[in-house]
């Protein structure tokens, strides 16, 4: 359970119902105010209409006798007092205190010596003494009474459904969050295998959660190759370093002659040329694998690939005049990274033209249907056996045969990590005789 | 002769270049790191720079920004341990007249030094290159010797166009790689060779004298 007061969830809830509590308040005031305005307003009208019906009895029949009267029969909720210049009560009922003139809120006295509340019009009358003419406020006192606890117990009801509500939504929030959490201190101490628990909602949170495994899956390839890499890297290195360590170490030995030393120092540096170009072989792949830098931009995949043609063609002439031929379908452009697919054909080209005997044909093709476009480059060479053409794709694999040749075995796992960079992948198949390596890449981007 | 400033935090390769360059005659300033490099860059004179993408204090690119900011437009060398198409941009955008990449070897960074520092800046726009009995027509792409017409690939005319305007220096072959045929990367197969020897026996037909030199462990040498 998260602390409740830095949890956002709670701070949320609490706010809105806060603000959702303080509207009910301002809303119910509001209609508090209208309604107990309107029944003054009728409170005040109806002491009015008495005041004038008591004025036109007067008339006739005398003020102080009106107001007895009206005080004795009258409707029960109107009181009446008639007072001299003095104060003192003429007719009508006691009251507690002469009233200022107009509308006031005074009290006039029960029978029983309890005070009476009223609101009432005082006026002035021909002989200086003071008419007075009250209703009492009951509706207005009743009003009071019912609405004000209503509006508090309302008022309490909403502030206690926010607040639990925003125990519970934090809660519920906190519990999907903690499972990420979990996860990621789990990840956090070493166990790259854990992902997080989806709730199988597909809401939010396991949207989130697969995003967040993707993520997960896609770090611990590139963990996982690293590694594979480091491991490769530290098993093939230490042979020829080793080599070449023996190899200063003998130099050094013994009484040799100037040319000797030499043609020793001259080998060492051929060798670390060797170690360098594997380094940046690794490098080269690594990169593929790791970056998302292959490019975006079209690319005319039948003019490169005729480039590369134009490019070998003499090449392999020169080799033996070897038969070239190529078959190359026009027009066909992919989005990927123009430097990347010019050295996925060159090493192709290459590992077709240093694997087999000189005079040995060769050929490179473009083939494409409507989702996919293939580069194939074959030769007539004496091809891989079928049970080791998997094992060729591996990184560092040297078939038997091809320990004497040079190279350091990694210019398939090259070709591989940029045909899956650009979403497609490489296949070799027998070409009778000889190996046909096919990448088939995609000519939409996913 | 040129005097070249190197700026270089690792002292072995700084070593290195620096006693490659004075065997080779040249003059050769000095800079470990950041501040002095770009100190030196603005006040000593030099005909060159060899620049180090990452060194302590100030890094390389800012180096070559600041310099090339303030109006200095000496021919500069970057060197990087990066190789990745969009550094070796970024370096060229930042005003770098040309990338290599670590490791490298010692004739590979003369001959490029040489190469950025000696252009003749006339040279590279003229639509027509006449050296010797070779004539290159750059709008027409096209190539005559002693007037008779050479029938050349466009790669092959670009091959020689590159010898040609670097005419007394060395080209090496990672150089046409990546000018000629855009490669930066090394084909483990002789393309170059292959395209030279056509390039020669095409240019040659009917003559003596090779203009090509072949320079054993550098490259190539265009020599009228």
């Amino acid at each position: 359970m998260p602390k409740l007061p830095s949890s956002t969830a709670f701070r949320f809830a609490a706010y809105y119902s806060a603000t959702f509590t303080l509207l009910i308040l301002a809303l119910g005031t509001a209609m508090y105010w209208a309604i107990r305005q309107e029944l003054r307003y009728d409170l005040d009208q109806r002491v009015l209409t008495e005041r004038a019906a008591v004025q036109r009895e007067a008339a006739v029949i005398g003020l102080a006798r009106v107001i007895s009267e009206r005080a004795r029969h009258g409707q029960g909720d109107m009181r009446y007092a008639l007072l001299d210049g003095s104060g003192k009560e003429l007719a009508g009922r006691a009251i507690v205190s002469v009233p200022k003139l107009g509308w006031v809120d005074m009290y006039f006295l029960k029978n029983n010596g309890e005070r009476d509340a009223t609101r009432a019009f005082a006026m002035r009358t021909t002989d200086g003494g003071t008419m007075i003419v009250g209703a009492d406020p009951e509706a207005i006192e009743e009003l009071d009474e019912r609405m004000i606890p209503m509006f508090a117990l309302a008022f309490g009801l909403i502030a206690a459904i926010g607040i639990s509500g925003a125990f519970l939504l934090s809660g519920a929030l906190g519990r999907r969050l903690d499972s990420i959490t979990r996860t990621a201190h789990a990840i956090i101490d070493g166990d790259l295998s854990r992902r997080v628990p989806l709730s199988g909602s597909g809401d939010e949170f396991d949207r989130l959660s697969a995003t967040l495994n993707q993520m997960l899956d896609r770090i611990s390839a590139l963990l996982g190759n690293l590694r594979q890499v480091s491991g490769d890297v530290a098993h093939d290195l230490r042979t020829p370093i080793t080599r070449l360590r023996q190899k200063l170490d003998l130099a050094l030995a013994g009484d040799r002659s100037e040319p000797e030393l030499r043609a020793a120092m001259r080998h060492a540096v051929a060798q670390t040329e060797d170690i360098l170009d594997l380094f940046g072989a690794i490098l080269s792949i690594s990169e593929v694998e790791a970056g998302p830098s292959i490019g975006t931009q079209w690319i005319d995949l039948s003019a490169l690939v005729t480039d590369m043609a134009d490019i070998y063609q003499p090449v392999a002439e020169e080799d033996g005049n070897r038969p070239f031929e190529r078959d190359i379908v026009r027009g066909i452009s992919i989005k990927g990274n123009r430097g990347l697919l010019a050295q996925l054909s060159t090493n192709l080209l290459d590992n077709a033209l240093r694997h087999t005997p000189a005079g040995a044909g060769l050929s490179i093709g473009l083939a494409a249907d409507d989702e996919t476009a293939t580069i194939s480059v074959a030769d007539r060479g004496p091809g891989i056996p079928e049970d080791q053409r998997e094992q060729v794709l591996a990184r560092f694999a040297r078939l038997e045969r091809s320990r004497t040749t040079p190279g350091h075995g990694l210019g398939l796992s090259l070709v591989a990590a940029i045909a899956k960079g650009h979403g497609g992948n490489i296949r070799l198949v027998d070409n009778h005789p000889g190996v046909k390596a096919m990448v088939t890449l995609p000519r939409r981007v996913q | 002769m040129l005097k070249v400033l190197i700026a270089e935090d690792d002292a072995e390769t700084r070593d290195y270049v620096e006693r490659g360059l004075r065997e080779l005659g040249h003059v050769v300033v000095c800079a470990a790191d950041g501040r002095d490099a770009l100190y030196l860059a603005i006040n000593e004179p030099v005909d060159a720079i060899v620049l180090d993408r990452m060194m302590p204090g100030i890094d390389g690119l800012t180096i070559l920004r600041s310099i090339r900011g303030v109006g200095i437009d000496v021919p500069v060398l970057m060197l990087t341990a990066l190789a990745r198409v969009e550094d070796r941009v970024e370096g060229l955008e930042a005003g770098a007249d040309d990338y290599l990449v670590k490791p490298f070897a010692l004739p590979e960074l003369t001959a490029r030094l040489n190469a950025i520092s000696r252009r003749p800046a006339a040279v590279a726009a003229e639509t027509v290159l006449r050296i010797g009995d070779v004539e290159l027509n750059r709008l027409k792409r096209e190539a005559r010797r002693c007037g008779r017409r050479v029938d050349l690939q466009p790669r092959e005319f670009a091959l020689l166009e590159q010898l040609m305007s670097n005419a007394g220096r060395i080209v090496t072959r990672t150089m046409l790689l990546e000018r000629v045929w855009d490669f930066h990367f090394d084909p483990k197969t002789n393309i170059v060779e292959t395209h030279v020897s056509r390039l020669r026996s095409k240019l040659n037909a009917g003559f003596d004298h090779d203009p090509i030199q072949t320079v054993r462990g550098s490259g190539y040498l265009y020599d009228a």
